[in-house]
Formats: structure tokens, C-alpha cells, sequence
């Protein structure tokens, strides 16, 4: 006759064992993924650490230049971007004022691609991806601006494109609410007040990549040449 | 068989074999991977043989756990911590010079030696192919050279500009003869030759620091530049001085009193089979001392354009002469490197160079060596 006991008592051993087994083996696993697979996230967090350490050590109503070591990322690129406490449209986890990293697309994430637009700023979609996958650190100030400065040369987009009309309706300069991080080291200048922190990055020498991107842009072939 | 109250089964002797065996596996790749028990240039090191021996496809998911290492200089007791270079950030190894000016001159010249050699030995001493990406592999994306800084040498405001640098060469600080002349610690042979597999004992031009603009400091570059304004010139030598003189501005303007610099390995693959003794010859060509696959390169400026006329045909980036920026320190270290087949898990081995060598802490000198970065700020 069988032991009801015994094999009630062998049934709650046995699946705890197995649970126990199954969660260190998902442990193992999870853990295996946040090392592995998931570097471009880790070494995202680490830029926007140093960055946030760099612009903490700043002194109010100074301004620093801050070397960040970028890294070679797959897929969509990483964009440096602030919000200010007063922005009604930013990311849930940003509470006050911020400074995020957040890995966008550049078709779909930005209000503006357009080649002869001033300026352009991560949307909503963008928003959303920043609370979703974004790194976000406070900065206890008002307002955070995270801006990129293009300066394209006149020669190069009359020359290379060719296209005289298109030149005239092109800005000399364009602004960005956003810092794209490159894939080897870029500077950005940090200014300081109590009320404000601007981070700056003037990509004007990322000649070769505006250059690849507008004429692309231009043909309706915008491919990234970074990706 | 009659199951007794409490016996276990073979079923349950099983499982529990299973989950201890998956617990040991966990634990100890657990201890794989979380190595922050051991130093960081161990760490970085394991890192890079496993990447290294791992099959080319998953190679991409195996991170280089290399951190920058940063060492403050700083004079005597009273000496700050690097705060304009370092400010906010941590895990900074100081290092406090004493004694006579020459014996700090010494040190500095052994922490680079050091900083140099350690980030060598870390990378595999250029022969592991530890970059290799997919896209590249097939043509998708070009070939471009990729980079860990190993460290970052800061000098702090306290050590004199005297200590640096000295109108005397024999008594201002040499990296070159310090790496020539001193033995690796540990072992039996010169740091020149562990660079180069004990090719190289002495460098062809070594001490011959007139050859090459770019290892006088800048300003002292600057100075002859105005002196020679002042002389009988011809007229195409005068817009090629006014040029120089400009080109010398800029680069003053750009990273005066940076007093920083990073120990750079780079790598760059190359599809030709004979390319790489072709570069090895136009390395040779521009001034450095070969031996077999390895050389050292006085001039650092040159050792870019060098790598990529010869492996993409093009002169990317700005190679300008002057790669002094601050001082003889930063323009005067020898850029050592390793040009040939690389041991790989593949059959076919890659072809490429590797390349160790100190640049000033800035975008323009780093990126122009370095196309994408890995390892952690």
C-alpha cells in the first residue's frame, strides 16, 4: 500500500527543488544577458554617469570642457538629451530637471529630419522610448539643455550637392535639442548657473557625415552612415 | 518496491544532482564574470583572452571589461589631486613626487613606461584579434581602427613645467631612454624589447630628437618658427613657416595647459594579405625602427597617417606634424606597434596592426587614431 504522506512530502520536495533549480538557472541566464547582450546599455550608463559626475563638478556661472568617451554601439544610435523642470512633455522618470541618454531612431523619435529646418527636438515617440530604455540622471537646476551646433560650410553643400536653390534655402547652421554620442571621443562644453545647465557640442568637424547624411537626405535615402 | 515515509526517490536524486549541478555552474560563472575582486588590469586582461578565444560570431557580445585607469602626478605632500582634469571623477591612483627634480623626472618617466607596458601586455600584445565585427567582415561597413585607453597620466598643477621639460635633454624626461634602458620589473629584458619581442634594443634615431619637429615642445617650436620669420627667407620657406606658425597657434589655442595624456591601443585590419609588410615598410619609411612584424615609432603624428595610407589608402583625419601640445613629454613617447597575422579562432587569420602609444587628452588627438572606442570611461 502506497504512503499517501511520503508522496505528498516527495511531490512538495521535488517542485521546490525544481523552482529553486529554474529561478538560479533564470538568475544565471538574466545575468548572462545584462554582461553579454546588453553592453550597449551598460557603457550608455557609464556616459551619462561621467557626464552628470562632470557637470555636478562644475561651479555655478562657470563654464568646463568635458571629454566623453563614446562607444561602439549597434542598431539605432545613443542621443545625450536634457529636459527642464518646467517641460511638460518629458520622460515619466525624469521628476525634476534632467539629463538622459536615450537610444533613438532617427526617422521616427525627432519632430523635424528636414534638412532646411533650424532646428530639431527628440517628439513624443522619442519621449517614450526615453522612459523605456533611457538612463536619466537629476540636476538640481531649472532648466537642462542638451544642444548640438552644426555649422555646414556654403562649399560643401553647393559643390557637393549642386543645387543652387537648395543651397539658398539651407541654414548656415543648425541647432539640435539633442547631442548625438559618437563612437570615439567628443567634447562637450558644460555652462553653469544656479538657474540653468546648457551642454554643447559643436559636430561642425562630422563634416563627412553631413555630408553622406544630406546628400542622402536630399536623394530621400537617409541612411544613417553610422549605423 | 514499497516507497517507506520520507525515502527519496531516484527521481528526486536527479533533480537534486540537476539543481546543484546548474548552482555550481551559476556560481562559478558568477565568478567568471564578476571579477571585480581582482584588479582591473587582470579584469580587462581575462577579458580580452576570452573575447579573444570565443568563436568570431559571438565575439561582438563579449564586452572588454577594460577600464581607463587614471593616474594624478602630483608634486610632494601639498600637491593638489588633478581637480581640472579628473573633476567629479573617481578611483584616481595618485602619485606623489619627491627627492630631487631628477628623481621625479624618473618617476614620471616609469609611470608612463609603466602605464604603456601594462597596456600592452593587457591587449595581448597586439596579436589577438580582439575587434572583429560582422559588418566589417563582409564589406558592409569600413575598415576602421578601434581603440581602448588604458590610462589616463594627468600632471598636476604643482609639478613645475621645469620638471617636464628641460632645454637639456639628457636631464628632462625621457620616456624613450627610460623604456631603452630599464628593465621591465620582473623580468630580464628592457621595456623595448618586450615591445617590440625583443627585437628591437635600441631605437635607429634615438636621441636624435632634432630630425623631428614634432618632439620638441610646442611652444619651444613656436619660439624657433618666430626666429626663422625673422631671418633671410625665401619666399615659397616664408609661407611655408607663416603656415607652420599657424598650424602651431591652432594647436596651442586648442589644448594649452591640458597636461593630460592617454595611453591609446589601437587596432586596424587590413584585407590584403601583403599589406601589412607594405606598411611595416612605409612605417620604416617615415622614421621608425622596425624588426620582424614590430616597430617603434618616434614621431606619434605619423604613425596615423602610416596606418591608414596603408590599410584604407586614404589620409583620414588631420595628421598634423606638431604633436606637441603641451610639452616634450606628451610629443616625445615612442609609439610601439605590431604589424602581421593576428591569432585568431578562425582558420584564415586576420591581417592587421596594432598600435600602443600616448597621445594628448583631447578629441582631436584621440579621434584621429581612433575611429570607435570600447571599454569603460
Amino acid at each position: 500500500m502506497k504512503n499517501k504522506r511520503g508522496d505528498l512530502l516527495n511531490n512538495v520536495l521535488g517542485v521546490i527543488i525544481a523552482v529553486i533549480g529554474l529561478l538560479i538557472i533564470f538568475g544565471g541566464v538574466y545575468m548572462l544577458y545584462q554582461k553579454y547582450v546588453n553592453i550597449d546599455s551598460e557603457n550608455a550608463k557609464n556616459t551619462i554617469n561621467v557626464l552628470e559626475a562632470k557637470i555636478n563638478a562644475i561651479e555655478n556661472e562657470q563654464t568646463g570642457r568635458v571629454l566623453i568617451q563614446g562607444f561602439d554601439y549597434t542598431g539605432d544610435a545613443w542621443y545625450i538629451v536634457g529636459w527642464g523642470r518646467d517641460d511638460i512633455h518629458k520622460p515619466g522618470k525624469c521628476f525634476d530637471s534632467c539629463i538622459c541618454i536615450c537610444k533613438l531612431n532617427n526617422y521616427d523619435d525627432f519632430s523635424d529630419r528636414n534638412v532646411t529646418s533650424l532646428y530639431d527636438s527628440v517628439n513624443v515617440n522619442g519621449i517614450k522610448k526615453c522612459q523605456d530604455n533611457g538612463f536619466c540622471r537629476t540636476i538640481n537646476v531649472k532648466s537642462v539643455k542638451a544642444s548640438r551646433v552644426a555649422r555646414i560650410p556654403k562649399n560643401l553643400l553647393s559643390w557637393e550637392i549642386g543645387i543652387k536653390e537648395l543651397w539658398e534655402s539651407v541654414p548656415f547652421q543648425r541647432y539640435d535639442d539633442y547631442i548625438r554620442v559618437r563612437k570615439n571621443v567628443m567634447e562637450v562644453i558644460v555652462t553653469k548657473n544656479a538657474e540653468a545647465v546648457m551642454v554643447s557640442h559643436d559636430d561642425t568637424d562630422t563634416l563627412e557625415y553631413d555630408k553622406q547624411s544630406l546628400k542622402l537626405e536630399l536623394s530621400g535615402k537617409f541612411i544613417d552612415p553610422n549605423d | 518496491m514499497i516507497n517507506k515515509k520520507g525515502e527519496i526517490t531516484s527521481a528526486q536524486i536527479v533533480m537534486i544532482v540537476l539543481a546543484i549541478a546548474g548552482f555550481a555552474i551559476v556560481i562559478y560563472l558568477f565568478f567568471m564574470l564578476d571579477l571585480g575582486s581582482i584588479g582591473t588590469r587582470e579584469t580587462c586582461h581575462l577579458s580580452v583572452l576570452r573575447r579573444a578565444t570565443v568563436p568570431q560570431i559571438v565575439q561582438g557580445y563579449v564586452p572588454l571589461t577594460c577600464t581607463t585607469d587614471k593616474i594624478c602626478v602630483t608634486d610632494g605632500f601639498f600637491g593638489g589631486k588633478c581637480e581640472k582634469q579628473f573633476a567629479g571623477e573617481k578611483d584616481i591612483t595618485l602619485v606623489r613626487l619627491s627627492g630631487s627634480p631628477d628623481e621625479k623626472r624618473r618617476k614620471i618617466e616609469e609611470i608612463s613606461a609603466n602605464a604603456m607596458y601594462d597596456c600592452w601586455s593587457m591587449m595581448g600584445e597586439g596579436k589577438l584579434d580582439i575587434f572583429w565585427t560582422p559588418s566589417q567582415e563582409v564589406g558592409w561597413s569600413p575598415t576602421g581602427s578601434t581603440c581602448v585607453i588604458c590610462s589616463r597620466v594627468a600632471v598636476d598643477e604643482s609639478v613645475s613645467e621645469s620638471i617636464l621639460y628641460d632645454i637639456d635633454e639628457k636631464r628632462g624626461v625621457n620616456v624613450n631612454r627610460y623604456i631603452a634602458e630599464n628593465k621591465v620589473p620582473g623580468k630580464e629584458i628592457t621595456y623595448l624589447q618586450a615591445f617590440t619581442d625583443r627585437g628591437i634594443s635600441a631605437y635607429s634615431r634615438f636621441g636624435n630628437a632634432a630630425d623631428f619637429a614634432g618632439t620638441l615642445p610646442t611652444n619651444e617650436y613656436y619660439k624657433q618658427l618666430q626666429e626663422s620669420l625673422k631671418g633671410s627667407l625665401s619666399k615659397e620657406q616664408r609661407k611655408a613657416t607663416k603656415e607652420a606658425l599657424a598650424l602651431v597657434e591652432k594647436e596651442l589655442a586648442s589644448t594649452a595647459n591640458n597636461h593630460e595624456l592617454a595611453f591609446v591601443f589601437s587596432q586596424i585590419k587590413t584585407k590584403e594579405i601583403d599589406s601589412t609588410t607594405d606598411i611595416l615598410a612605409d612605417i620604416a619609411g617615415m622614421g621608425a625602427t622596425a624588426a620582424g612584424a614590430t616597430f617603434a615609432m618616434p614621431v606619434v603624428g605619423n604613425i596615423g597617417t602610416a596606418l591608414y595610407v596603408g590599410v584604407l589608402g586614404v589620409i583620414a583625419g588631420s595628421t598634423s606634424e606638431i604633436y606637441g601640445a603641451w610639452n616634450a613629454y606628451e610629443s616625445q613617447i615612442t609609439a610601439m606597434g605590431y604589424c602581421g597575422p593576428f591569432a585568431s579562432t578562425k582558420k584564415e587569420a586576420a591581417q592587421g596592426c596594432s598600435v600602443i602609444n600616448a597621445v594628448n587628452y583631447d578629441f582631436k588627438s584621440i579621434n584621429n587614431i581612433c575611429q570607435k572606442l570600447e571599454g569603460n570611461p
